[in-house]
């Protein structure tokens, strides 16, 4: 072996060199989350070989490359084995710190194997029901489905890893070449008649908005109506300083100023007007999901199109794909959300090509929709874009989902589900219970019980989610720290003989 | 210090162990065959680590296609004698009318989703209605009472409370179903209700849900609900002594009069739909009066209907509100398939004297 690179990998220089490296790499990661967010920031810097190009405080260095976390810590596992290897010496006396420090090199080596090869996935039912795969949040995959004519169906799953390539797709057991027309990491999808009723609904509200500050009404008593309702009074304020008010605390006083003069009046009945319009499009446009994310939806994309002053009718609705539910849906583009608590939904414009190269049609696809299906021939082919499966040799059925909180608090006391695993290979049917601190391990996976927020729960009563693990290399930690125990109390018996056995009189 | 040959090799091997472990995992199509006997898991409604409302955006394990919304049940039931149905509207499959001689008792029927387990809430929802305050977990479950509704199990309670000085009542009987929770709610005058009240308990046991086979009034393509374009102004002839001035967004026609000093607004306004219906329109006129909202029965104190002659259409009617010589007229005239909004606000001087003329106006134009 090259003498110079076994002195390079067993040089203390080599690991004060890569400890500063982890050093720094945790301060950008840390710093440039605040632009790229927590997840990007540990998949990009800290589970990856080498990162290249960051932002810190706003300001992009697309010059900087570093090592990535992967790379720092197999330098460090290396470079402690080759060191350890170097000096090793074989005597009953350091048996305990060469356990010790194996101990540490299973511990270091485990948390990496975790970190690359744990897959986290959910199981999502509601009580009564029965699921047979988990689903990984954050990864998806486009499944064309055939019915095989058995009682079996043929899923051909293409991850959106291949499709975001935007290159034509191809297996042999696909009906059709899937020529990829477009692809977005993000995209809201709005039902053309859902859009339509939403701008109903606010070109009502912005009449009615309208009508009310073009009436001859007064401003003053309008002021009074709008201090009882302390959402319009910040507008209110904002528009008198813009009509030159400068003390605006009492709107009612103000107004009573702008009254008196029939110009500025005006001014103030515009502003107020164009405000209260922008405020009214500004809350349309973050409508939150709940309970009906389509209509949210909708009421999102229409708020966006009235404040650019378009307007939604059928004929500037456009279509996201001529075939399939594409005619029905308009797509709107959006940026990749970077934080943890958001998911982005990916879409896909997709034409299917037979096997005489012509084209089959052309279908929009996204996670929000649901299974859509394609003529090919005399056979239909199922096609969806949804987060990836995988599906158990087992199904688990959820018997009672129970959800407890301290009195008086949202504070998570006690989640717990009943469930019954039903499995045919092994002619296992029985129940179990998983709850926050208990898992369920079965068949190489741990099944976690997710404490939903009390919000959660009662949107979803009787309804449980469960994390699911599958770490192959779960077991290193606990034998590392044995290892590491073992180590220790060896060193420390020897010590401790040693030193009865020199105080024995002769 | 120098070291066997194997040793360093073993190094090596470690290190090379370390990386393969470490390998990345090439994106590759996946192909397997699932069995159709397994049902399928219910469509996400909850991601850890995901906010609730996005995880719910992925009905994928449903088996048909698109996403459209759901088609709306429909019932059976035995109407009762005396009750007069008022059809659906926004929220309500149907809405019953009684008339009674204590006063006129409505009823209606409201599938709700999510409500599933939450009865507190439910019960101090109804109690909120009537300024009444919530109760705690123990009460609210002691106040419900079973109830049969449609061979189901469902629960039923009663709030009564103050409203505008009258006494009223809810009752309100529920059922929690796979589809959903059901609401049936009785309310009215206290007299009237108690009135209907066995009545009503009777009529819940003929009701039966159906599930939907058409897709709901929402999942139509509400081409007819498409924002109208306004009519050209010039098609609008104002009457004598309006002022015709720039009409705001929305507003298809505006007029200025001016009179004895004293000065009322005249605006024009049609949308493809009654934007709620009569009660909804005249409460958000008399909010802009700086007035209480009214029910069902102050409803009708405030308008007149305009007859039924204007193209043969139904149901126009005027609002009439008075507050500190202020005076609005409103009109809702369902005309051609549109909603038209003609309303008249200012001075009450001016408005009084401009009265006969605005329903002239309201009747002629466009």
């Amino acid at each position: 072996m090259n003498r110079s690179l076994w002195k390079f990998l067993t040089s203390l220089r080599v690991t004060i060199v890569l400890l500063g490296c982890a050093i720094f790499l945790v301060f950008i990661g840390t710093v440039a989350q605040a632009d790229e967010g927590l997840y990007q920031v540990q998949e990009r810097y800290f589970r990856h070989w080498i990162v290249i190009g960051t932002t810190l405080w706003g300001f992009k260095m697309p010059w900087l490359i570093w090592p990535g976390g992967y790379t720092i810590g197999v330098g460090l596992v290396v470079n402690l084995i080759a060191a350890h290897i170097k000096r090793f010496q074989w005597s009953m006396s350091k048996v305990g710190i060469h356990l010790t420090h194996i101990g540490i090199v299973v511990l270091l080596v485990g948390q990496l194997a975790t970190d690359m090869l744990q897959v986290e996935s959910r199981m999502v039912f509601n009580e009564g029901e029965t699921a047979n795969y988990i689903e990984r949040a954050r990864y998806h995959e486009l499944a064309i489905i055939t019915d095989t004519g058995k009682n079996d169906e043929q899923v051909v799953a293409v991850p959106e890893a291949l499709i975001s390539k935007g290159k034509d797709i191809q297996n042999p057991n696909l009906p059709f070449t899937i020529r990829v027309k477009d692809y977005g990491s993000n995209g809201e999808v709005v039902f053309h008649a859902k859009a339509l009723q939403a701008a109903v609904t606010q070109t009502t509200a912005l009449a009615t908005l309208e009508s009310e500050f073009s009436t001859v009404d007064g401003i003053v008593p309008q002021a009074q109506r709008a201090e009882e309702m302390p959402g319009r009074v910040e507008v209110w304020r904002a528009a008198l300083k813009a009509v030159g008010e400068s003390d605006v605390e009492n709107i009612v006083e103000a107004a009573k100023r702008v009254a008196a003069q029939p110009d500025k009046e005006g001014k103030l009945r515009t502003e107020l007007k164009t405000r209260f319009r922008t405020e009214m499009l500004g809350r349309f446009s973050k409508m939150p999901d709940r309970e009906d994310p389509e209509t949210a939806r909708a009421m999102r994309y229409v708020a966006t199109q009235l404040r650019d002053g378009k307007t939604v009718t059928q004929e500037t609705l456009t279509a996201a794909a001529p075939d399939g539910v594409g005619a029905k849906v308009t797509l709107q583009a959006l940026p990749e959300v970077k934080d943890m608590d958001t998911r982005t939904l990916p879409y896909a414009v997709l034409e299917f090509i037979g096997a005489d190269g012509k084209s089959i049609g052309t279908w929009f696809t996204s996670l929000v929709l649901r299974e859509q299906s394609v003529k090919v021939g005399d056979k239909t082919v199922r096609v969806a874009l949804r987060e990836e499966r995988q599906y158990l040799p087992y199904s688990i059925k959820l018997v009672h989902a129970t959800h407890r909180v301290y009195p008086g608090s949202e504070i998570p006391k006690d989640f717990r589900s009943r469930v019954q695993i039903e499995n045919s290979q092994t002619k296992e049917n029985r129940e179990t219970e998983i709850s926050m601190n208990d898992p369920l391990r079965y068949s190489g996976l741990a099944f976690y019980q997710y404490q939903m927020t009390k919000d959660e729960f009662d949107r979803a009563p009787g309804q449980s989610v469960l994390q699911v693990v599958h770490n192959p290399s779960w077991l290193a930690p606990y034998i590392g720290c044995i290892v590491v125990a073992v180590g220790m109390l060896w060193q420390f018996l020897h010590h401790l003989v040693g030193f009865i056995s020199k105080r024995r009189p002769a | 210090m120098n070291r066997p040959i194997p040793f360093r090799i073993a190094a090596l091997c470690g290190a090379a162990l370390a990386l393969s472990v470490t390998a990345c995992k090439k994106p590759q199509i996946r192909v397997y065959t699932v069995s159709k006997d397994l049902p399928e898991a219910p469509a996400p409604t909850s991601t850890p680590g995901l906010r609730l409302s996005d995880a719910k955006a992925n009905p994928a394990a449903k088996p048909e296609a698109e996403s459209a919304p759901r088609p709306r049940p429909q019932l059976d039931y035995l109407l009762p004698p005396g009750w007069q149905d008022s059809g659906a509207s926004q929220f309500s499959l149907v809405n019953f009318r009684i008339p009674t001689p204590k006063g006129d008792a409505m009823v209606n029927i409201t599938p709700l989703a999510g409500m599933s387990g939450r009865d507190t809430v439910i019960v101090n929802m109804w109690r909120q209605q009537l300024g009444e305050d919530p109760m705690e977990d123990a009460a609210a479950a002691e106040s419900l009472k079973p109830v049969e509704i449609g061979g189901e199990q469902g629960k039923l309670f009663e709030v009564t409370g103050k409203r505008d000085g009258q006494d009223l009542q809810i009752v309100t009987a529920f059922v929690h179903r796979a589809d959903g929770s059901w609401f049936y709610k009785l309310q009215g005058p206290a007299e009237a209700v108690a009135l209907q009240k066995e009545t009503f308990i009777n009529f819940l046991k003929t009701v039966k849900v159906k599930p939907g086979t058409a897709a709901t009034a929402e999942a139509k393509p509400p081409a007819e609900a498409l924002p109208s374009e306004p009519a050209p102004a010039a098609h609008i002839v104002a009457p004598e002594g309006w002022q015709e001035v720039p009409p705001g967004q929305m507003v298809v026609a505006k007029f200025a009069v001016n009179k004895e000093g004293g000065k009322a607004d005249v605006s024009v306004s049609v949308f493809p739909s009654d934007t709620g219906g009569t009660l909804e329109n005249v409460n958000r006129w008399r909010r802009q009066m700086g007035m209480e909202p009214v029910d069902e029965n102050g409803l009708q104190e405030c308008i007149t209907s305009l007859g039924s002659g204007i193209d043969g259409a139904p149901g126009p009617v005027l609002a009439d509100l008075s507050k500190d010589n202020r005076r609005l007229l409103g009109a809702i005239v369902p005309r051609e398939g549109k909603w038209w909004f003609y309303k008249m606000f200012g001075d009450a001087s001016v408005v009084n004297a401009e009265h006969d003329t605005f329903v002239q106006f309201v009747k002629s134009q466009p």
